[in-house]
C-alpha cells in the first residue's frame, strides 16, 4: 500500500519564551541596574533623597527630584546650593580675570575686583566701602 | 477497507486560535492544534482541548440577593483572609470567595453617595480607596479597613473632585497613582497629600490605565477620541511633574496595561479594522502578540489565570498566554461571561470571579466552577484534494482522556468551508482512551474541518480531547 499525505496543517509558532525575548540590539524602554535609572528624559543614580539626577529642569544632588533639592543648576545656569567654599580662585570666564564678581547679600553686594586688586562693599546703591587702590578715590 | 491515500491530525490543542481567527472564522490558515472557531479550554490542561469552565453565581451574587447592579471593578487581591471588596455602579461589596456579604455593621453592600458609577477599588496600607463618577464629577471615597465607615467626599476634601472619566489606580508601598481624565493624580501616604492633576496629558486626552513595574509607573493615554495610544514611564517616587519616558503605539486606542513575569503587556485596537491586539512592550515599540475579535476591554476587565491574562471581550472571557513558557503563546476563548454585559473580571481568591448584567433588572457575580455545556471547538480548514480528486473521509480516530462517568464529547466533520457536513459521532465511553469512528457519512469534499461539540457533555466530568485523526482517500469529481 502507498504511503499516505499527511495533510495536516501546518503553521509554525515559536515558544513563549522565545517570542518573549528582547532582540539583540534592541534599545529597551528605559534602564534600571541597581540605583541607576536611565530614560531618554530623565537620569537618576541613588535611593531616597541620596539622589543625583538630571532632567529637563537640571542636574540636582540630594533630593530624589529637582525642585527643593539642596543643590541644584537649571537650564540657564542659576545655581542653588546650601553652601559653597572655593579653595583657589574664582575666575570669570572669557578673561584673565580672577578673583572677580559681585557677591549679593540681600540688597547689598561686594564686588571682588581683582583686575584693579581691590573689594568693593556696595549698599545696594553706592559704594561704601573700598578695600584697596582707586584711582582718585570714591 | 478502503484504500487510505491521506491523513489529517489535529492535535497540540493548546496553541488556541488561528492567528487569522478574528478575520476569517473559516480560515485555512493555522496548525493542527489551533482552531478557527471556539470556547473551550485549552490551558488547563495544554494539549488537550475540553470544554469551558461553567459559571456559579456567589452566594448573595444574584440580583435575588444583594448584587441588585453591575459590579463594575473587583480588587484583585484580598484585603484579609477570604475578604475582599468590589465596587457597583453606586454601592461598595464586600466579597469572600464563596458570597457576596449582606448585611453586617456596616451593613454590606453600602451604598456611596451619589455614585453613578464606580470606577475602582484599591488597597493602599490599612484603608480602601474607591474611584467613582457623580453625575458631573468624580470623586474618591476612603474606608478604614478597621472600622469599615466610608468617607464619601475624601478626595474632595483633601484636594479636589475628579474629572467624570476611567480612574485606574495602582499603588506601589504607600503611594497611589491614578487617572483622571486627561490628568494622573498622586496620593502619598507617608505625607498625607493628595494631588489629582499631578500630571496633564492635555486637552483630549485620557489617561485608561496605570500599572507600577520595575520601580517606574507605566501610564497608558489615550489622544483624540482613541485615535492615538501612548506609554508613559513616570519615576517611581512620583513626585516629579516630569516624565521618564514614553512609547507610542500609534493611531490605536489602548484597552489596558497588565504586569505578568516582568513583562508589560498591552491590548489596544486599530479603529479602522477588525479586531483587537495584545502586544508587549518591547523595548520602544509594542510587539503585537494576539489577535482577538469582540471589544476591548479596559483596566476592570484583566485578571491571571493560570500563568495566562484573563480578560473580557464582549460578552465572553479569552485567556492569552502560555501555561508554561516552553510552549507557544496562545489566545482563546475560554468562557462564557454570563449575562450580554461584563463588568470587572477579578480572581482575588485563586479562581476567577465575573461579573455581568442583561442591561435590566438581571445582574449576577459568578465564578468559575464544573464544566460548562456551552463550548466547543472547531479546527481551521483543511484542503484534501489532490488534482482534480476530492477528499473522502473514511475513518476518524480520537484519543482523550480515559472518560468517567457520563463525560461525552460529540464530533462532526463539515466539508467545503461549512456548506455540508457529517452526522455527529458520540465520544463517551467509560474507561475508554481510543475512539474509533468509521462509514463517515460525508459525502467527497474540498476541504474539511473538525467540530468538537460539549452541547451534549457532562457539567461535573470532562472529555479531553488529545489528538483526533482523520483517515480518507481520493476519489474522482
Amino acid at each position: 500500500m502507498a504511503k499516505s499525505k499527511n495533510l495536516s496543517p501546518k503553521f509554525k509558532i515559536p515558544s513563549s519564551e522565545k517570542e518573549l525575548e528582547l532582540q539583540i540590539g534592541q534599545v529597551p524602554m528605559g534602564s534600571q541596574q541597581g540605583g541607576l535609572s536611565l530614560f531618554s528624559n530623565k537620569f537618576k543614580r541613588g535611593y531616597g533623597d541620596a539622589v543625583f539626577g538630571s532632567d529637563s529642569n537640571g542636574i540636582w544632588l540630594g533630593a530624589a527630584e529637582f525642585t527643593g533639592a539642596p543643590f541644584r543648576v537649571d537650564m540657564n545656569g542659576n545655581v542653588v546650593a546650601t553652601s559653597a567654599t572655593f579653595g583657589e580662585y574664582i575666575s570669570k570666564a572669557g578673561t584673565s580675570q580672577v578673583f572677580t564678581g559681585d557677591f549679593n547679600l540681600n540688597d547689598a553686594n561686594v564686588k571682588i575686583d581683582g583686575a584693579n586688586k581691590r573689594i568693593l562693599i556696595n549698599d545696594g546703591s553706592n559704594d561704601r566701602i573700598l578695600i584697596g587702590y582707586q584711582l582718585n578715590g570714591f | 477497507m478502503a484504500d487510505i491515500d491521506f491523513e489529517v491530525i489535529f492535535e497540540g490543542f493548546n496553541e488556541g486560535q488561528s492567528p487569522l481567527a478574528h478575520l476569517d472564522s473559516k480560515t485555512f490558515i493555522g496548525n493542527k492544534g489551533q482552531a478557527s472557531e471556539m470556547k473551550a479550554d485549552v490551558i488547563s490542561n495544554p494539549g488537550f482541548v475540553t470544554q469551558s469552565p461553567a459559571l456559579a453565581d456567589l452566594t448573595n451574587g444574584t440580583q435575588a440577593g444583594v448584587v441588585d447592579q453591575l459590579i463594575r471593578h473587583i480588587l484583585d487581591r484580598p484585603t484579609a483572609s477570604d475578604t475582599t471588596y468590589a465596587i457597583g455602579t453606586t454601592k461598595l461589596f464586600k466579597l469572600s470567595s464563596t458570597a457576596v456579604t449582606s448585611g453586617g455593621s456596616p451593613s454590606f453592600p453600602q451604598a456611596i453617595t451619589n455614585a453613578v458609577s464606580g470606577e475602582s477599588v484599591i488597597r493602599l496600607k490599612a484603608n480602601l480607596y474607591g474611584f467613582f463618577n457623580r453625575a458631573a464629577d468624580g470623586e474618591i471615597l476612603k474606608m478604614p479597613l478597621a472600622t469599615e465607615v466610608i468617607d464619601h467626599t475624601w478626595g474632595s476634601v483633601t484636594d479636589a473632585v475628579l474629572e467624570d472619566a476611567p480612574h485606574p489606580v495602582a499603588t506601589k508601598e504607600d503611594v497611589m497613582v491614578f487617572g483622571n481624565g486627561r490628568y494622573v493624580g498622586v496620593y502619598v501616604e507617608g505625607s498625607a497629600t493628595l494631588d489629582v492633576q499631578k500630571l496633564d496629558f492635555g486637552q483630549g486626552s485620557e489617561v485608561v490605565d496605570v500599572v507600577f513595574h520595575s520601580n517606574i509607573w507605566w501610564i497608558a493615554v489615550n489622544y483624540g477620541e482613541g485615535k492615538k495610544g501612548q506609554v508613559y514611564l513616570y519615576d517611581g517616587s512620583a513626585i516629579s511633574t516630569i516624565l521618564s519616558d514614553e512609547a507610542g503605539v500609534g493611531d490605536q486606542k489602548i484597552g489596558f496595561l497588565y504586569v505578568l513575569n516582568g513583562i508589560v503587556y498591552i491590548a489596544y485596537n486599530d479603529t479602522s479594522s477588525t479586531g483587537f491586539t495584545i502586544g508587549w512592550l518591547s523595548g520602544r515599540r509594542i510587539k503585537p502578540l494576539r489577535y482577538f475579535s469582540g471589544t476591548l476591554p479596559d483596566h476592570r476587565q484583566k485578571a491571571l489565570y493560570r500563568n495566562t491574562i484573563l480578560f473580557a471581550s464582549s460578552v465572553n472571557i479569552w485567556s492569552m498566554g502560555a501555561s508554561v513558557e516552553q510552549l507557544p503563546i496562545q489566545i482563546s476563548t475560554l468562557a462564557n461571561g454570563g449575562h450580554a454585559t461584563l463588568g470587572g473580571i477579578a480572581s482575588p481568591f485563586g479562581t476567577p470571579m465575573i461579573a455581568s448584567t442583561d442591561g435590566g433588572s438581571n445582574h449576577r457575580l459568578a465564578k468559575f466552577s464544573g464544566y460548562s455545556t456551552d463550548s466547543e471547538w472547531k479546527s481551521v480548514f483543511v484542503d484534501i484534494t489532490s488534482g482534480k480528486m476530492l477528499g473522502k473521509i473514511n475513518t476518524m480516530i480520537v484519543s482523550t482522556k480515559a472518560l468517567v462517568g457520563s463525560a461525552r464529547c460529540d464530533l462532526k466533520i463539515e466539508g467545503n468551508q461549512g456548506a455540508v457536513e457529517s452526522s455527529e459521532f458520540e465520544i463517551s465511553t467509560a474507561a475508554k482512551t481510543r475512539h474509533i469512528f468509521k462509514s463517515i457519512d460525508l459525502k467527497a469534499v474540498e476541504d474539511i474541518r473538525l467540530v468538537l461539540s460539549y452541547a451534549n457533555g457532562d457539567t461535573t466530568n470532562a472529555c479531553p480531547i488529545r489528538k483526533v485523526v482523520a483517515l480518507g482517500s481520493f476519489v474522482e469529481r
